[in-house]
């Protein structure tokens, strides 16, 4: 799909050819150290409210009752604010403001208000690991393109709306290892993203200073928040999809849409983003479907971002 | 002003030897007004033929309104012929939805994995227009909009010119209060259900003002009543009953109930419409349903 060789020997000239290093000290922390604190910091991360899960968890219950919503909903004062917030946007022109959830079911109904819910918490969860700064907006920028690519490439295999939902989940938590490793050694995170957008291979560069990969990382936080089986696994192989089984679909897609995003933002490819021609078997499409799935991608990040009132 | 039922099922197109009085294609309602304007709205299959008819006129200048994006709203679009041809102008004016805007359905529904014909095809020039609940002026005609009790958003539509209104509900369901129904039954608290007893009751009043004093109101009456106590609440449509409360507390001239359910033949709605008829006739109200090719025309509201 382009030139991966003549891409990386470009650059290679301004980068260190053997580790990126972690210029912490004079004595960098051993791989092993630097992994044993991200992951003491992962199981202290929580997501700001259980709700979160809750909300993912109705999201694949097609029988979800309007009550259920209600409750998960309610259990949360943070979330019930962003509801709200979303509930009286410009977006849906309500005349009136509307300061109560059963008057916003009412009014926008079970799945508008569910869809918001869901949107918030996940944002939320999100966001609320991250800081203000540039690398946290890129990240973020970054998950949304490939939640609304993954959903787009859901939309084109004419799966279920819960389906879609879960794709597009599963395309903006893909990263949610690179937020683990943000929140505790921002800097180095910062120098390796540096070289990984010269060609240098991410993987590896994380394996060898962090001791593991955000991939890896993201795995871990995933499966303590008790997220569904294949969003666990659609986070830990967004890099190398797996190609069978019941968790491939969702794996293939999360690969697939982070591949175009990176694609999209000019990410020199390394060795390891090699192309699978294989994850579009998987979910029965052609390139060119796949093409004209993300031509609808932009404008909505484009409109998401405006909704949901983010940077 | 005079509407024209190009559409009047719910749902899905039904053609054959049981629907040929009252119609099978899906919505698509024409209000032609004094000045000449031609309002459209919904593109459901109904609108395939309506637009052989204006290709008889191009270039022609049309606005319409999508009251929401189900299918039988919107899939006659890829066959309305003046969108093809360059010269003419469609304003196309419909809720925007939570994740995609009415001019990305638009192009979805155009995907070639659905239609051969690429939306880049489309040759008129055509703006689209996403809608609250707000009045849209056309100099002689407004268009106010309020939001109905849909599964996904949906718009009602209130048309005046000078002194005559129609109204076109969409698809709408009076609202009802979802914790007395469904796993809220005895397990959502005595507050929660005042609080959304009281919204209910607000959001019908709105309802009721909105169609209020209409010389045509259409409205979705897809269901009898006995049909949708069964099994159809939530669904998002009315029960034939509260449609003719509505129409007579709103002190509508002529009701005209409409958005059939696939499943009532000629039969079944013949002798409902009968039935219904002879109920309201003492209250001054003319009740019909729509019948896909009729006119009903404010100026001669007796004629044919």
């Amino acid at each position: 799909m382009w030139d991966k060789k003549s891409a990386v020997a470009a650059t290679s000239m301004h980068i260190p050819v053997e580790t990126p290093g972690l210029p912490m000290s004079d004595d960098p922390m051993p791989p092993e150290h630097v992994r044993a604190r991200i992951e003491a910091s992962i199981e202290r991360m929580s997501p700001l409210s259980p709700s979160a899960t809750k909300v993912l968890s109705l999201v694949n219950d097609i029988d979800a009752s309007p009550w259920e919503l209600l409750q998960v909903i309610k259990m949360d004062p943070v979330l019930t604010g962003r509801v709200l917030r979303l509930v009286n946007s410009a977006h849906f022109g309500l005349n009136e403001p509307i300061l109560s959830l059963n008057r916003a079911l009412v009014i926008l109904g079970l799945n508008t208000v569910k869809n918001l819910a869901l949107s918030s918490s996940m944002i939320e969860l999100l966001t609320s690991q991250t800081g203000e700064d540039n690398e946290s907006a890129r990240l973020w920028n970054h998950s949304l393109w490939v939640g609304v690519a993954a959903r787009s490439i859901a939309r084109a295999r004419q799966l279920s709306r819960e389906e879609q939902e879960l794709a597009f989940i599963g395309g903006l938590l893909h990263d949610l290892g690179e937020v683990c490793i943000l929140k505790v050694f921002p800097k180095e995170f910062q120098e390796l993203r540096v070289q990984v957008e010269h060609g240098v291979d991410q993987l590896a560069a994380e394996t060898l200073v962090f001791g593991a990969s955000h991939a890896e990382f993201g795995g871990q936080l995933a499966r303590k928040w008790r997220f569904p089986p294949e969003l666990v696994v659609s986070l830990e192989t967004h890099h190398n999809p797996i190609l069978e089984g019941a968790l491939a679909e969702l794996s293939c897609t999360t690969y697939i849409a982070n591949f175009f995003a990176r694609v999209n933002e000019g990410v020199a490819p390394t060795d390891e983003d090699v192309w699978h021609p294989a994850a579009l078997a998987v979910l029965n499409l052609d390139e060119h479907t796949v093409a004209e799935a993300m031509e609808s991608v932009e404008p909505e990040v484009e409109a998401a971002r405006v909704f949901l009132e983010t940077p | 002003m005079k509407v024209r039922f190009w559409g009047v099922r719910g749902s899905i197109p039904t053609p054959g030897p049981d629907t040929v009085k009252y119609g099978g294609n899906t919505a698509c309602y024409e209000v032609i007004t004094h000045s000449g304007r031609r309002l459209i709205f919904d593109a459901g299959t109904g609108i395939r033929r309506l637009g052989n008819d204006l290709a008889r006129e191009m270039p022609v200048d049309v606005d319409i309104f999508v009251s929401h994006t189900h299918w039988d709203h919107i899939q006659g679009f890829p066959f309305f012929v003046p969108a093809f041809v360059a010269g003419n102008r469609l304003r196309m004016y419909g809720p925007a939805l939570y994740e995609h805007s009415l001019e990305g359905v638009m192009r979805i529904q155009m995907d070639y994995a659905f239609f051969p014909v690429r939306e880049a095809e489309l040759k008129a020039d055509i703006t689209y227009q996403s809608l609250t609940e707000e009045t849209i002026d056309l100099g002689d005609v407004t268009v106010v909009t309020k939001y109905t009790n849909h599964p996904v958003l949906t718009l009602a539509f209130r048309i005046t010119e000078g002194e005559q209104t129609i109204i076109y509900t969409g698809d709408s369901e009076p609202y009802y209060n979802v914790l007395r129904y469904e796993s809220g039954q005895g397990r959502a608290s005595a507050e929660d259900i005042a609080e959304m007893d009281d919204e209910v009751t607000r959001q019908n009043a709105r309802h009721l003002d909105f169609c209020s004093g209409a010389d045509i109101l259409i409205h979705d009456a897809q269901y009898s009543l006995a049909e949708y106590a069964a099994m159809r609440r939530g669904w998002g449509h009315s029960p034939m009953e509260e449609v003719i409360q509505i129409g007579l507390k709103a002190g509508v001239k002529h009701l005209v109930m409409t958005s059939h359910d696939p499943s009532s033949d000629d039969a079944t709605l013949t002798e409902l419409e009968a039935l219904f008829q002879a109920q309201v006739k003492a209250h001054g109200m003319k009740l019909s349903f729509a019948r896909e090719g009729t006119i009903v025309d404010l100026d001669h509201p007796d004629g044919p």
